[in-house]
């Protein structure tokens, strides 16, 4: 029962209803608001406010009662202090929940700020940097100072003062991974990286399709009676949603190692953070946009977030025209499909296939440069350069290359990036695979082939010529590294000591790969891997002593330093040291 | 006309498990313009800056909107390269689509975000315009992003000397902006995190008016970050600063997990060690 609530004014949106406070950054206009005032309603519990707004892309913190205390969600780096000792960061886009028990008081935001600056806050709409809030005691007496120590309590309420008890959540898998951490958190051991590390009490939230589940192991205290009826047994699924595994493992469970009822210690982390601002800058840093501006971009879809659940026709009304992508989208729209043009008919086997299709004895020498993409801004001397010109060249260009039926290449573009790369969670941190349109066919199984091939390059079947189109360009290749990973090339891949990846510019960003060298005979950076199309090119990026390439049925040859040479399957590329990569074809 | 001491800079500090920063950021209006255009995101694990162009109204608002684009990404952990180049793509749908932008408004974008690859804190360096990213490493001051200018491009090809570019008469006209009636992506660059590497961002009102040797100067001797940041844009105003001037510097504490390829030590450029090798 959150008894006290006031506020420090600011600039962040804190939205106060009967559920609670709901925290916003300041990117928010009234109108929205006055919209998630309504959107959240009439709802009473975190549950359901945690339901109508926790996935809202601008929302930081959200305090609500739970039967006799609180519970503060917080993400985004804010801030919070009980009074007597600062509870754990919470950085990250995941929720981090403290239980405020009974008869404490809690401050988020800007903790610099003086309870003497504070208003006191009731229900709707108020700018802060700071919000305030205490329970009463139970028993009508104040703990506030005996909080953290208290540990005799049976009381009332079956409540420890896990004030400072850092609650890290993620989302849960599955139901039955839910199920082992309850058990596991029960016993208090350390759970799976992914999965919620909790205390006891702490609410079962039912994740609803599409939001962050903050989930936890329910345990049997009364209060959260209420609570339990609508955890995940209500048949909703736990929404597996798309968090990369770097927020999941990024969210530090350094409470795993806390028995339950005692204070992280804050300085526990390597370097503690000076809380000198507030909620608007939810992590200390200096933020100086030239002008007040409101993005307008709140229905675009993110890598990790849900569509936001507001919907505000007035922002819609009142919002700067949004004028359609200009000319300039046209212009690049034709630049991507206008320098293309399948060839029916027999088409060249793209090289590293070529053993595959046929026994060919191919002379490794390396080869010119490859046929650089064209410059986006032609021909140009330099001096006369303003947007303008430079879009209409491009079109200009654009429209000369599919005039021509030169051989097929692809026209850089900014669009393949923005459309075709959908966010999944990677692994690796790299996240999106990068697809350009290519040339291909397909076998009667569906499989995606170069358009030369004759036998399917998965599973051999002969390919079907008719289905010849571009399509987005499967993963085809990949390289096999000393210790036995493999590494995709969809974006390419540098490797080396220590890689880095050199100016790119239309090309997507390259994987790095980082290769063992102790007596460092290996570069920093060694050598590069790219597909074009469906080719595999290596170039030696001059390092130090050379990349030597070994081919069967061919003498072993060292690349030329920076000269892009064409790879087949089954290449060996020796980086010295020991290191050997080698080129397989993935399905 | 001279112009006061920047107010008092603060300084922040943060880190995560792979990466510990500091750094400071600061931004002034000039000696001779009367609104500043530049907008400053310095906010880990996110550090750009932003000049505005195509006049008030339209420059200002529009490097304003680039940078809300990384709001998603500051205070959490360090990034990934998707979300970078996510954020990107809404920086230029943002200018793109509003008012500003129609009229014409463009900005540069530069600066670097600290990124996760196989668990390693890498700088995630981009750069469209003549705003520019600089690596401090090892004593050694590198430009890590390339200008998209009318003056490089004459410097690239050999038609005006390095030396002269700063006094060039076309020297602020750029090639590439976000927005400004067409839109182009950034360059990127990938370099690995070392500790004791300073990163300064700045927009062109410092790098027109101070030249690279004060710049690694200031920043070898500077004894924080802030104290960086003010030299440098004291430096600026001293020298008449007829832009905006902004900057942002990041000094590295800490980096956990060096890759496996290292050996360890201080990294130079290039220390591999040449050995004879046959073919075999």
């Amino acid at each position: 029962m959150i008894d006290e609530l006031e506020y420090v004014p600011g600039d962040a949106w804190a939205i106060v209803t009967n559920a609670g406070c709901a925290v916003f950054t300041r990117a928010l206009v009234a109108g929205e608001a006055r919209a998630l005032r309504e959107l959240i309603g009439d709802t009473s519990t975190l549950t359901e406010l945690v339901d109508r707004v926790g996935a809202h892309p601008y929302v930081l913190a959200l305090l609500a009662s739970d039967g006799e205390s609180m519970m503060l969600l917080r993400r985004r780096g804010v801030p919070a202090t009980t009074g007597a000792a600062m509870l754990a960061d919470a950085f990250g886009d995941d929720w981090h929940a403290d239980r405020v028990p009974a008869g404490a008081a809690v401050q988020f935001g800007d903790v610099t700020a003086s309870a003497d600056e504070a208003l006191p806050l009731t229900s709707g709409i108020v700018r802060v940097r700071s919000v305030l809030a205490a329970t009463r005691a139970p028993s009508d007496e104040v703990h506030d100072d005996d909080v953290i120590d208290d540990r005799s309590t049976e009381g009332p309420a079956p409540e420890r003062p896990v004030a400072g008890a850092h609650v890290s959540v993620t989302i849960d898998r599955d139901t039955q991974a839910s199920d082992a951490s309850e058990a596991r958190a029960d016993q208090g051991s350390v759970p799976e990286a992914s999965q919620v590390v909790v205390p006891d009490e702490t609410t079962v939230l039912p994740a609803a399709a599409g939001h962050a589940a903050v989930t936890a192991p329910s345990s049997a205290t009364p209060d959260h009676a209420a609570a339990h009826d609508q955890s995940s047994t209500t048949g909703e699924d736990h929404a597996i949603v798309e968090h990369t595994l770097l927020s999941s493992e990024a969210q530090v469970h350094r409470a795993a190692d806390v028995p339950e009822h005692t204070l992280v210690d804050p300085l526990e982390r390597a370097e503690q953070p000076p809380r000198t601002s507030g909620i608007i800058d939810s992590v200390p840093g200096f933020v100086r946009p030239a002008a007040v501006v409101n993005p307008t971009e709140h229905s675009e879809p993110s890598r990790r977030r849900r569509t936001p659940a507001v919907d505000d026709p007035e922002r819609a009304a009142a919002a700067p025209s949004a004028a359609p992508a200009s000319a300039s989208g046209q212009g690049s729209s034709a630049a991507a499909t206008g320098g293309w043009r399948l060839t029916a008919g027999a088409a060249p086997v793209p090289e590293p296939f070529a053993a595959q299709d046929a026994q060919r004895d191919v002379a490794p020498a390396p080869r010119d440069e490859v046929a650089a993409e064209p410059t986006a801004l032609g021909d140009h001397d330099g001096f006369t350069v303003t947007p303008e010109q430079a879009r209409r060249l491009r079109e200009q260009l654009a429209a000369e290359h599919a005039a021509q039926s030169s051989a097929p290449h692809h026209t850089p573009s900014s669009e393949p990036l923005a459309t075709s790369a959908t966010p999944t969670a990677a692994p690796s941190g790299i996240g999106d695979e990068y697809a350009p349109l290519v040339p291909s066919v397909l076998c009667p199984s569906g499989h995606v082939n170069p358009a030369g091939l004759q036998r399917c390059r998965v599973c051999g079947a002969p390919v079907d010529r008719g289905t010849l189109a571009q399509r987005p360009r499967p993963n085809f290749a990949a390289l096999r590294l000393p210790n036995g990973d493999v590494v995709a090339l969809d974006r390419g891949v540098v490797l080396g000591r220590r890689p880095r990846a050199g100016r790119i510019e239309q090309a997507p960003i390259p994987r790095l790969v980082a290769v063992a060298s102790p007596n460092e005979d290996i570069s920093r950076s060694h050598v590069r891997v790219i597909c074009e199309d469906w080719t595999v090119i290596a170039t030696d990026l001059d390092s130090t002593n050379g990349t030597v390439l070994i081919r069967h049925g061919v003498a072993p040859m060292r690349l030329r330093a920076n000269e892009p040479t064409i790879l087949v399957f089954g290449d060996v590329l020796d980086l010295g040291d020991g290191a050997t990569i080698r080129l397989e074809p993935s399905a | 006309m001279s112009r006061p001491e920047p107010a008092d800079i603060s300084q922040f500090a943060a880190a995560d498990e792979t990466v510990s920063v500091r750094w400071a950021a600061a931004t002034d209006v000039g000696c001779r313009r009367t609104v500043n255009e530049d907008s400053v995101f310095a906010s880990f694990p996110v550090f750009v800056v932003a000049d505005g162009m195509g006049g008030h109204d339209a420059g200002d608002i529009a490097s304003s909107l680039a940078i809300s684009a990384f709001d998603e990404l500051a205070g959490g952990s360090i990034g990934t390269i998707a979300q970078v180049e996510q954020a990107v793509a809404s920086a230029m749908r943002r200018v793109e689509r509003s008012d500003a932008g129609t009229r014409g408004g463009g900005t540069t974008l530069s600066g670097a975000c600290l990124v996760n690859i196989d668990g390693v804190a890498h700088w995630l360096v981009l750069n469209v315009g003549d705003s520019r990213t600089y690596l401090l490493d090892d004593g050694e001051l590198e430009q890590l992003s390339v200008d998209h200018s009318v003056v490089q491009e004459l410097v690239d090809a050999g038609r005006v000397l390095p030396l002269d570019a700063r006094h060039h008469p076309h020297r602020n006209v750029i090639t590439k902006a976000i927005g400004g009636g067409a839109s182009a992506r950034p360059d990127y660059w990938i370099v690995p995190v070392v500790a004791g590497q300073q990163l300064l961002v700045c927009s062109d009102g410092l790098s027109g008016e101070v030249d690279d040797a004060e710049i690694g100067r200031v920043l070898r001797t500077a004894s924080s970050p802030s104290e960086a940041v003010r030299s440098l844009v004291h430096a600026a105003l001293l020298a008449g600063a007829p832009d905006n001037v902004s900057a942002i510097v990041v000094d590295v504490e800490a980096v956990a997990g060096a890759p496996i390829g290292d050996t360890g030590g201080r990294v130079q450029l290039e220390d591999t060690v040449p050995s004879v090798r046959g073919l075999r």
